[in-house]
């Protein structure tokens, strides 16, 4: 099928250059409710994108399509052909697409080669249930996603990409049962390699949290203390800083940040801020050792002791902005950590943050916050499970004062604090 | 443009496969899906003219294999059907263990149906030259508005989509357009930035591309409105929702909290609140693919079920909840046509399509007279819901405060509505006679199993807590 493609695509004259991003992809799902399994799934699905370039005046136009692998070569030129014709009116200023390099790309490593996905999606159940153990708690539903990606990228510069890639997802719903009320929560793990006393203690940790929920209370009125943010959101607001040195954001003109100055503010009261790009973080499902241009990733520090370091992005926009190399769209953040252990931030009074209906960071209005579905409030004296609280808060004001949690967690697209420490939310 | 001819060519395979496979298992069903359209994106330094992003093309299978169900998702069938169809048995076999694990839940109805629906644009045809050429003329002109705007984004996007469901007694075939359209305008003024968004969608892409310009002005002056837009004291406040807005309390409050799979799971208070007064007496609310011609009205579900209009609550006591086959097998309730996938290759769930509230009989000037102060909440930003604790968290992009019963010229921005579903409806004092229902949105349930939604309603007012 590529090889066809690739023939149609350099026998267009109209076409200066080309990329495809090919992908064949094998999933096993499962689904239970309760300890019982509803339904199994299995896919087996092919995806193929094909992106032209058409030069024409000082323009470089172009457009992607999805050639599938069911069509003849009459069909697989029609699509070609209508992608040439999209493109020629697509008035974008010339950029170049990558070049072959001689940067080496490494293969993720992942233990999910080792059996077939069925096999590991046998002992994710048990290990997921290993941690159902409670008399008023249980685990009411879990979901279990596991895919098996074989990936090629071509361009029409000679660059060839082939490589595996591992990713899973459980979710997972817990409820906790106290005088007749049922309490709930939700967690959502993703992973690149399988560790199944880490997925054990994963549902465990969210179960003890969904009893803390069933223990919460409301928060007292006009409770002033600084906040600890954790939990699964934390990632939403460390994009934020990374969204506003992309190439496009500062192309467009959208970026609030410059190069060698703070993005913390002017008056740094709470820990500098160190940030790094990067294509692997343990465990995260995002990981990739190349982008959609084929760009080999590799680390990059983007900010380092809230200094502004580096742009970063993809490639089209790195070459308006000049870069000799762009860094290609990194999927992980790794952020160093802070100055503070959690004992250390602990010992004042806090309210510990840990489960959101979500964290929102808007860049626009510079408002932080959310609803917060169970936190820790620690008055000084005794710490106890609170719910029905919103905590909101002003960026620029949090990115002075913030601190960083020596303890380092790893989840998603994110290495990283456990926990940061904000002093200056609205408690509502 | 019409039914898709790549479906057309696998409908006789379809048939044989679903044939071959029934010879194992009792129950056997086959969607077929090709979504195709085409989406043009202009902004101050880029056009992308590509696929719709919802572009799709595929099979899924769903067997009764003894006790519950197993699927298979793959992208065609293959012509040697006996060779494939032992391949799917391999695909979905499970092992002992887990098959010990399996729920018993019955066999599907299949009452016998060959019927084929069809909703085509009846509009206008443009090419894509002329699309490029409205986009580009409608940031162009945003661009122009104020010397503040430093990016302006135009979109128009239509999906075509095609399906068909076969079984051992149903032959399904659904043909249906729809389009949004969407302005995006961005102001900077030296550290300040703003954003804004209007849209626009029917089921005829000639009457998008006539009415999007009319929001090119109104777009500009509320992004410069958003540049000076204070943040809300918080507190306790009488509101005003516009339809967006009430909109999105339906979608959380009752929309989410009604899903059946939900109840299956034991993980919706809802449930348990069937026949009780869970809103005020002013209060209706409906849901399905045929309550309203908006972006999730289709003819059948991906279950093979026909779409309805379902009244969940009537007069402010809560009567039933929508569901997908599986659900609806286990609870022993009649499907209601809400079995939807995000894709071929993902599982049906119990989902919303077009959710709104009823409209009433106040007038809109009689409502923000009534309020002495408080605020009128505009342009959903994104929502929460908590179906088991009935939790509910709204966004609104931006309020207008109100006192002493006038709109005065102060925006607050961002608007957060947080509280307790019941105590939210049943604040609910005043129902306007409009009634506007927006399909411009996207659900997902938990975060993820993205569908296109629309909701909306009339104008409501309310008591509520904003942050």
């Amino acid at each position: 099928m590529i090889e066809k493609i690739k023939k149609i695509l350099n026998n267009n004259k109209k076409i200066n250059a080309w990329k495809i991003n090919y992908s064949e992809i094998k999933s096993c799902e499962l689904f239970y409710v309760l300890k019982k399994l509803e339904i199994n799934r299995a896919t087996q699905d092919v995806r193929c994108d094909v992106t032209i370039y058409h030069d024409f005046d000082k323009y470089r136009g172009s457009s992607t399509i999805v050639i599938e692998p069911f069509m003849d070569e009459n069909e697989m030129v029609k699509e070609i052909d209508k992608a040439v014709y999209r493109a020629s009116f697509v008035k974008d200023e010339y950029y170049d697409i990558p070049s072959k390099s001689d940067d080496e790309m490494i293969n993720i490593s992942s233990n999910f080669s080792d059996k077939s996905l069925n096999e590991w999606a046998q002992l994710i159940t048990d290990a997921v249930f290993e941690a159902d153990v409670y008399k008023n708690g249980w685990i009411n539903s879990t979901e279990i996603f596991l895919y098996d990606t074989k990936n090629i990228f071509i361009n029409s510069n000679g660059v060839f990409h082939e490589y595996k890639k591992y990713s899973g997802m459980i979710e997972v719903i817990p409820t906790w049962s106290k005088n007749k009320e049922e309490f709930e929560l939700y967690k959502n793990y993703e992973f690149s390699s399988i560790d199944l006393k880490r997925i054990t203690a994963e549902v465990n940790e969210i179960l003890l949290q969904s009893r803390d929920r069933s223990e919460a209370v409301k928060l007292p009125k006009n409770v002033d203390v600084k906040v600890l943010l954790s939990g699964r959101d934390i990632n939403s607001f460390f994009s934020y800083f990374a969204n506003q040195l992309q190439y496009a954001t500062v192309y467009q003109k959208m970026s609030m940040f410059e190069l060698n100055k703070s993005c913390q503010g002017k008056s740094l009261k709470g820990d500098k801020l160190t940030l790094t790009m990067s294509p692997f973080v343990l465990e995260s499902s995002s990981s990739s050792p190349v982008d959609f241009d084929g760009i080999v990733l590799k680390n990059e520090q983007i900010i380092k002791d809230g200094i502004c370091q580096k742009y970063w992005g993809n490639q089209r926009f790195g070459y308006y902005l000049k870069q000799e190399k762009p860094t290609g769209m990194i999927p992980n953040m790794i952020v160093d950590g802070g100055t503070k252990s959690l004992s250390e931030m602990k010992k004042e009074p806090y309210l510990e943050c840990v489960s959101y209906s979500g964290l929102q960071v808007d860049p626009f209005t510079g408002y932080v916050g959310g609803e917060v579905r169970l936190a820790y409030y620690f008055d000084g004296e005794k710490t106890y499970p609170v719910t029905g609280l919103s905590i909101s808060g002003d960026l620029e004001k949090i990115k002075e004062n913030m601190f960083f949690s020596k303890e380092i967690i790893s989840r998603k697209n994110y290495s990283g604090p456990s926990h940061i420490e904000v002093p200056c939310f609205k408690i509502l | 443009m019409g039914y898709s001819s790549f479906l057309k060519s696998r409908k006789e395979l379809a048939k044989e496969l679903v044939k071959e496979l029934l010879h194992d298992y009792k129950y056997v069903s086959l969607l077929g899906s090709h979504i195709e359209g085409e989406t043009v994106m202009v902004n101050k330094v880029s056009t992308a003219i590509g696929s719709s992003f919802d572009a799709q093309c595929g099979f899924v299978l769903k067997i009764y294999n003894g006790a519950s169900y197993s699927e298979y998702s793959f992208k065609d069938i293959d012509s040697n059907v006996k060779d494939f169809a032992e391949k799917i048995k391999k695909e979905i076999t499970l092992s002992t263990y887990l098959s010990k694990k399996m729920v018993n839940v019955g066999i599907m109805e299949d009452k016998p149906h060959i019927e084929k629906f069809s909703r085509p644009d009846t509009g206008k045809k443009y090419t894509t030259e002329e699309l490029v050429k409205v986009c580009t003329s409608l940031r162009d002109e945003m661009l122009a508005g104020d010397k503040l705007v430093i990016n302006a984004v135009s979109v128009i996007g239509q999906v075509i989509v095609s399906k068909m469901f076969i079984s051992e007694h149903k032959d399904l075939e659904q043909y249906y357009t729809w389009t949004n359209g969407y302005l995006m305008c961005v102001m900077r003024d030296k550290d300040k930035m703003s954003m804004e968004r209007s849209g626009v969608c029917y089921d005829n892409m000639e009457k998008v591309i006539n009415e999007l310009p009319s929001k090119v002005k109104h777009t500009i002056d509320i992004t410069k409105k958003m540049l000076n837009a204070k943040h809300i004291t918080p507190g306790e406040y009488d509101i005003i929702c516009t339809p967006s807005i009430s909109g999105l309390i339906a979608h959380e409050a009752f929309g989410h909290g009604v899903e059946m799979d939900m109840f299956v799971k034991n993980r919706a208070q809802a449930k348990n609140f069937i026949g009780q007064y869970v809103a005020s007496p002013l209060v209706t609310m409906h849901d399905g693919g045929k309550a309203y011609n908006s972006v999730a009205s289709y003819f059948f579900d991906d279950d093979g079920i026909l779409a309805k209009d379902t009244v969940i609550i009537e007069k402010g006591i809560l009567k039933k909840g929508i569901s997908d086959s599986l659900s609806a097998l286990q609870l022993g309730t009649i499907p209601t046509g809400n079995g939807r996938r995000e894709s071929y290759k993902r599982k049906a769930y119990s989902r919303m399509t077009n959710t709104f509230f009823a409209p009433g009989s106040d007038k809109l000037d009689d409502m923000i007279k009534s309020i002495k102060h408080g605020y009128m909440l505009f342009e959903t930003n994104n929502g929460m819901e908590d179906p088991k604790n009935w939790g509910i968290q709204c966004v609104a992009e931006y309020g207008i405060e109100i006192i002493d019963g006038k709109l005065t010229e102060n925006y607050v921005s961002p608007v957060v509505m947080s509280g307790y579903v019941p105590d939210l409806l049943k604040s609910i004092s005043m129902v306007s006679d409009d009634l506007e229902v927006i399909g411009a949105g996207q659900c997902g349930k938990g975060y993820k199993e993205w569908v296109r939604v629309s909701d909306g309603g009339p104008y409501l007012k309310a008591r509520v807590k904003l942050g």
